[in-house]
């Protein structure tokens, strides 16, 4: 406890105005000496007259002093009682994604929660002059009201997520660096990927456990088709080995996978998925051990099925493949196909042979030697016997295919569906192309082939069957996708629950808050006031 | 110090000593006839009454034996006229303008060269180891040169008695001081007179020993202690000062009154003032 103190000690050097005051007050004394022998007589003459000797007037210059020190020490700021010490607290609260395990893996209570709680006991034991300000940090600084009844109502109203970006021990040195009279409390798990301030106090909440997690996810979808590829990789953050499941359900079949995992180690598990209807698609683990349930499921917002309407245009006797194509096509993506005279209402226009105008082409189509022009043909139109020279192996169209046995008996040499990209070329020209209709949206496309069905024996390669799906695939693009959920993956290091290679450091306890002063400015200019009163009157 | 015997005072001391002759002592055989009296030796000159303070020595003890009552022996003077001027050059002295011990010094010729020129030397003691012995009216440039060394020092009246006292030397003692302090003479005064040696005092007087001159805010400090104060000079502290000035002459003649012995006080004169009016004072041819 500090008897007084000056906060502004710098503005004392105006005592140097006592020097000046002791020198103006000293009484006038004449500069020439009179040497006489009757000084005896001068002094007896003086105490018959009741005079007092011409001595310094100790007791004004005092009273001068005393006002002008007292004036200067209000000015230096001189307050009274108090105690040294911080006067705000900025309470640095880890809200990443490992502070919602449980404290105790039987327990409920989150390593959060008993954040919140420590923290609201800290803060109604504290002294009612010390300002608080709550933040809470994962990947980014919340900075919580100054009102700190509102910031704890908001404070447990945090859920912990994210991986904790923020190093805690820099926003812990900025805040301790602000100013001399703000201490810094920290209130985390001590795990994850940064360590905890180095200054200021520091509480520790939540245990170290056995936990596993999965720490990636991988979806490849392959919409407006089924198939739903999932690759998600598990950790196992502990100290023995364990056996788990992993699952998913909701959109898709369900479907499971085993993954067997020695301490510390981490794998990848495949899942092939067959979505049903999309939707929220839920993925998680399933074993023991695992102290934290938030990494062990994600969500994925898959597209529901693009149920086409397919229209077949062709010719049932001359093309019996392309009906089949359409009616697998329907019932992989849970379309139906329309008869052919509701063409014009279809999503997907299946044609082989025959003339389709220009406007008509529908922008989501696959055609086999269908002509665009009423026109006679002429023989530089036709190419009898074209050989298939090379095909992309880059196009997702024709990737992995087989194509050396296509055999084409005649095909058209233009006029077959447009300029594109070519994906079958022949010796003389394209024999499939792949167009793009850049106005629609969203983004379609459509393979246009040189031939029909019926001209070669393409129906009968098993190359045939994907190249329709994947026609169709891509005259529908990729749609919306995969959406992981809210609640996605955390970073290995937050699902990582065993205490850190250096270990969990110490706490610190709070220091103690000073405690405010009283201001002395007022009763010092008092006395001031007072001094020069009685000096007045003396 | 300005030189105490410039030649117009020479001169004036010389016009001095040629009127000698009229001073009124020279002739009074009443006078001459007390001084062979008073003297501690000689021949047995007859009785007087035993009065508090005579020397025990003088006392005839054979007289009180028959008559049971005290008598003072008186001696007809045997040993030569010879004067002794004590003269006092404490700090206090070299006060005033002119300067008092200027003042003195130049009483003191004046009066020692009466003494050469009309009895049988002078002795001139201004410090106890300072013993300047003089005779004949041809001496007196020496007697100028002895008072012409004299500078100012401390000094107590009882020191300045002590070479007289320790060798006996009888005659005439003239004081010349400024009895600042007229209690600290008292004892010098007192042990003079159980010695049964006359003596006068010669106060060289100033103005300022009368009245005050000084105006306004004044730094007054006292040469022998050293000790300073400054008064506000109004009119009622200088008549307060004045008041005590003459207290202070009254103190001084009270004090050699009780010792039955004169003192004179010497006016001294303006700087500059050679007349013999102002240095030969007209009551001595009939007082010295």
């Amino acid at each position: 406890m500090d008897l007084w103190f000056l906060s502004d000690p710098q503005r004392l050097w105006l005592l140097l105005v006592l020097p000046l005051l002791l020198w103006l007050a000293r009484p006038h004394r004449p500069r020439h000496r009179v040497a006489t022998p009757h000084l005896e007589q001068w002094l007896r003459a003086r105490a018959r007259l009741g005079r007092r000797p011409r001595r310094f007037p100790w007791l004004r210059w005092l009273l001068a002093a005393v006002a002008a020190t007292a004036t200067v020490g209000a000015f230096a700021g001189a307050r009274y009682g108090g105690r040294s010490g911080p006067q705000a607290l900025a309470v640095v609260v880890d809200a990443s994604a490992s502070m919602a395990a449980r404290v105790t893996p039987e327990g409920e209570e989150t390593a959060f929660a008993s954040a919140v709680t420590a923290v609201r006991e800290a803060l109604a034991a504290l002294p009612p002059h010390v300002r608080v300000r709550v933040v809470a940090c994962s990947d980014s600084v919340t900075r919580l009201p100054s009102d700190a009844a509102m910031a704890l109502e908001q404070l447990a109203q945090i859920s912990p997520r994210g991986a904790g970006l923020v190093d805690l021990s820099a926003v812990g040195r900025e805040l301790d660096g602000l100013a001399h009279e703000v201490a810094v409390w920290t209130v985390t798990d001590g795990l994850g990927p940064t360590p905890p301030a180095a200054v200021g106090a520091l509480t520790l909440v939540g245990s170290t456990q056995d936990n596993a997690g999965i720490t990636a996810v991988a979806i490849e979808d392959a919409w407006p088709l089924p198939e739903v590829q999932a690759s998600l990789t598990v950790d196992n953050f502990s100290g023995r080995p364990g056996r788990w499941m992993v699952r998913a359900r909701g959109g898709v079949e369900d479907a499971a996978a085993p993954v067997e995992l020695r301490p510390g180690e981490s794998a990848r598990v495949g899942l092939a998925l067959r979505r049903t209807r999309g939707g929220r698609l839920e993925l998680w683990l399933d074993g023991t051990p695992d102290g934290f349930a938030v990494d062990d499921r994600i969500t994925v917002q898959l597209p529901e099925p693009a149920a086409p309407r397919i229209a077949v245009l062709a010719d049932d006797e001359t093309s019996p493949g392309i009906a089949a194509a359409a009616a697998a096509l329907a019932a992989e993506t849970g379309g139906r196909v329309l008869a052919a005279a509701a063409a014009g209402e279809a999503d997907y226009l299946i044609t082989d042979g025959g003339i389709l105008p220009g406007p008509a082409v529908h922008p989501r189509s696959l055609s086999f030697g269908t002509r665009r022009q009423d026109a006679p043909l002429s023989v530089a139109d036709i190419e009898p016997a074209p050989t298939v020279a090379d095909w992309d192996r880059e196009d997702p169209i024709t990737r992995g295919l087989d194509l050396s046995e296509l055999q084409v008996q005649t095909c058209l040499v233009r006029d077959f569906g447009g300029a594109g990209a070519t994906l079958i070329r022949a010796a003389h020209g394209p024999l499939a192309v792949l167009s793009r209709d850049p106005t629609s949206e969203p983004a379609a496309a459509s393979v246009h082939v040189a031939f029909r069905l019926s001209d070669s024996n393409f129906a009968l390669l098993p190359a045939f069957p994907q190249f329709v799906r994947r026609s169709f695939a891509r005259s529908f693009g990729a749609g919306d996708g995969a959406v992981p959920g809210s609640d996605s993956l955390l970073s290995a290091a937050e699902s990582d629950l065993r205490p850190p290679s250096t270990g969990r450091p110490a706490e610190r306890p709070l220091p103690a808050f000073g405690a405010p002063s009283v201001p002395l400015a007022p009763g010092l200019l008092l006395l001031a006031l007072a001094a020069l009163a009685l000096r007045v009157w003396v | 110090m300005t030189e105490p015997f410039p030649q117009p005072f020479r001169e004036l001391l010389r016009t001095i000593l040629r009127r000698a002759p009229e001073l009124r002592a020279a002739t009074d055989p009443g006078v001459r006839a007390r001084r062979r009296a008073s003297s501690a030796s000689g021949t047995f000159a007859g009785h007087r009454d035993y009065a508090p303070g005579d020397d025990l020595r003088a006392v005839d003890w054979n007289a009180y034996a028959r008559t049971g009552e005290l008598f003072i022996k008186l001696l007809e003077e045997e040993e030569r006229r010879v004067v002794t001027i004590l003269l006092d050059r404490s700090p206090s002295m070299t006060t005033g303008d002119p300067e008092r011990l200027l003042g003195a010094l130049r009483l003191a010729a004046i009066l020692g060269g009466l003494a050469l020129v009309r009895l049988d030397g002078v002795r001139v003691i201004y410090d106890t180891s300072e013993v300047t012995s003089l005779s004949g009216a041809a001496a007196l440039p020496r007697l100028l040169d002895a008072l012409g060394r004299v500078s100012a020092a401390p000094q107590q009246p009882l020191d300045l008695l002590r070479p007289l006292l320790e060798a006996g030397w009888l005659g005439s003692v003239l004081w010349i001081s400024d009895f600042a302090d007229p209690a600290a003479a008292a004892p010098a005064l007192h042990l003079l007179r159980r010695h049964g040696r006359r003596c006068s005092a010669w106060l060289p007087s100033l103005a300022e020993d009368q009245t005050t001159a000084l105006r306004g805010l004044v730094r007054l400090v006292d040469p022998e202690t050293g000790r300073e104060e400054v008064f506000e000079a109004d009119a009622a502290m200088r008549a307060a000062v004045d008041a005590e000035l003459q207290r202070l002459a009254r103190h001084q003649d009270s004090v050699f009154a009780a010792a039955g012995y004169p003192l004179f006080r010497y006016p001294l004169p303006q700087a500059g003032d050679w007349r013999l009016s102002s240095w030969f004072l007209s009551s001595w041819t009939s007082g010295f």
